[in-house]
């Protein structure tokens, strides 16, 4: 369980606050992390094993919707804001050229409106949805 | 008359938004243009009212790679400014934290983005499908990177940690120590990298730089000056506008720097390099030698094995630190505040950052200057563009296009928030 983005930046947070929410009550063998730069995903990745990835997901309808995608879905998603880092789908994209084959990935995000907001905090239709995205995250680790 | 225009709309894997513009007129280059478009950011402007205190945090977002190099230069002009001495342990402290970013910052530079450009791939992706071993091993020297300034600065993207006098808290020495296994682990990895790129094929190319580096006694630098020329001049930090002048130019938001008699200048590895060869360990000066970088290193395209010596300077010397490091007593010195005007130049990854600023009695920012590398080299950038002219002219687009983005990149510049799409294009001479 890796949730990506940087809490700093207001609804680009809520895969932190995700992986917080399921502190204590996820599975064994269940790992949490939380990754600011999508380059330390790719080694990660790179172990082989079944990764649920939690994170903003811009979108031009209502913010706060949670959406389980596979992890195809990231193909031909965005640059990377800055050209000094990766993407997560040019991280992912990376792994699977370096890895002996990805393991399972699945990407839980919640819908955030527009730019980025500088600023610790979700908005309250994101923080609404964190306990909905941690419901979807452990559906997936049961079949994982 | 046969003209070509060689015209890169947006410059991919270079931290910003850029664009390249080149036009022939039969075997002439008649006009060399790097265009920086981003829009202007307004930092100077933002900081004039604010609290000298909030100055490392909020230049600290100029950049996302190298947000350490804009707080150890603000930290250096607010505290001259304000009279401050700090003692030794700190500014040790500040040179390990330094030390992260060039790990992070040329590590990634040159495994993910240049060494594509040597080898003919688009991208570290492709690059990795034949090379994966040695993009792994970058990822792992930038992971090693990433730790240092995670453990100093309080985070790794745009640490918190830093504040005017020092730090707002000292690190665990075990933790500190904890970091030392891994750095040597990884200069070695690096040292393969740097042979690795040793074999590439490098574009001939020799240019007579005038090179601006920090040149301080005794130190390869990172935050110690004083300011040194490669003619031979040696400059206060606080003689910074008395030496340098910069300008706008119409078709560009950057602005750009030169000597005041009129001359461009280098600043970034090639520059450090020409100017503090002795100071590198006796093992890196041999590896140097034995990879053909005899200072000064004149050929542009060699910053790639400058940067990957500096890269295993970086990584020894935090190693070093980590290791040896004495902490201070307190995590930071008092600061009174007083009126006065302070200089800060430190070395960021690629090349010299320069920060001024005026503060009245309460500590207030009345002014505020900050000089990047990237507009201190964009005239040096664009001579180089030029001097390759003749071999652009003789190449096929494509290829001519690639090889004026690898002379770009060869500055690593830093233009801030990127976007990826290239287009070139060729209009018929106009008159």
């Amino acid at each position: 369980m890796i949730g990506l983005g940087n809490p700093s930046a207001g609804d680009d947070g809520v895969g932190f606050a995700v992986i917080d929410a399921l502190r204590g009550r996820a599975p064994p063998g269940v790992e949490l992390r939380c990754c600011a730069d999508p380059a330390a995903l790719v080694p990660l990745l790179c172990e082989g094993v079944p990764t649920v990835l939690v994170d903003a997901l811009r979108s031009e309808g209502p913010p706060g919707r949670v959406l389980v995608l596979g992890v195809e879905a990231l193909d031909g998603g965005p640059a990377p804001v800055s050209s000094h880092g990766l993407s997560v789908p040019q991280a992912v994209a990376l792994a699977g050229v370096l890895g002996a084959g990805l393991a399972p990935v699945w990407v839980v995000g919640v819908t955030v409106s527009g730019g980025v907001r500088m600023g610790v905090g979700l908005s309250p239709e994101v923080g609404a949805a964190v306990e909905r995205a941690a419901i979807e995250v452990s559906i997936l680790l049961q079949i994982l | 008359m046969n003209e070509k225009v060689i015209q890169v709309d947006c410059l991919a894997r270079v931290e910003g938004e850029g664009a390249l513009y080149l036009r022939f007129d039969g075997e002439t280059l008649r006009e060399v243009e790097l265009r920086i478009f981003e829009p202007p950011r307004f930092f100077e402007a933002f900081l004039r009212g604010r609290s000298c205190l909030e100055a490392p945090d909020i230049t600290a977002r100029i950049c996302g790679i190298c947000p350490v190099a804009y707080q150890m230069s603000a930290c250096a002009a607010i505290e001259a400014a304000l009279g401050l001495t700090l003692p030794p342990e700190l500014l040790t402290l500040r040179r390990l934290l330094y030390c992260g970013e060039w790990i992070e910052s040329h590590g990634l530079h040159m495994v993910m983005l240049h060494a594509p450009d040597f080898l003919g791939y688009p991208d570290a992706i492709a690059m990795a499908k034949d090379h994966g071993q040695q993009v792994r091993d970058g990822l792992r020297v930038k992971k090693a990177g990433n730790a240092i300034v995670s453990l100093l600065g309080g985070r790794e993207i745009h640490p918190i940690n830093v504040k005017i006098g020092g730090f707002y808290r000292l690190p665990e020495p075990d933790a500190l120590r904890a970091l030392a296994d891994e750095l040597d682990a990884c200069a070695a990895l690096a040292e393969g990298i740097v042979r690795w790129m040793a074999t590439f094929p490098c574009p001939a190319l020799e240019r007579d730089y005038t090179f601006v580096s920090l040149r301080p006694d005794g130190l390869y630098p990172f935050i110690e000056g004083p300011i040194g020329v490669s003619d031979g001049a040696t400059i206060p930090v606080e003689a910074w506008p008395e030496r340098f002048v910069e300008e706008h130019v119409a078709r560009s938001n950057a602005l750009h720097a030169r000597m005041r008699d009129g001359r461009s200048y280098l600043t970034g590895p090639l520059a450090r390099f020409a100017q503090n060869f002795d100071q590198l360990p006796a093992p890196l000066q041999t590896l140097s030698l034995a990879l053909g970088l005899q200072p000064p290193v004149r050929n542009p395209f060699r910053s790639l094995l400058v940067r990957g010596i500096e890269l295993l300077f970086a990584l020894g010397e935090a190693a070093r630190l980590a290791r040896s490091i004495a902490l201070p007593r307190a995590p930071a010195v008092p600061v009174v505040m007083r009126a006065g005007t302070g200089h800060g130049a430190t070395e960021a990854p690629r090349g010299l950052l320069y920060h001024r600023y005026t503060l009245d009695a309460q500590g207030l920012i009345e002014a505020a200057t900050i000089v990047p590398p990237t507009s201190q080299n964009q005239l040096c950038i664009e001579d180089d563009l030029r001097a390759l002219g003749p071999e652009l002219l003789r190449m096929d687009d494509a290829a001519a296009t690639a090889r004026a983005e690898q002379a770009i990149r060869n500055y690593d510049p830093c233009i801030s928030c990127a976007t990826h799409f290239l287009k070139l294009r060729k209009e018929p001479w106009s008159g």
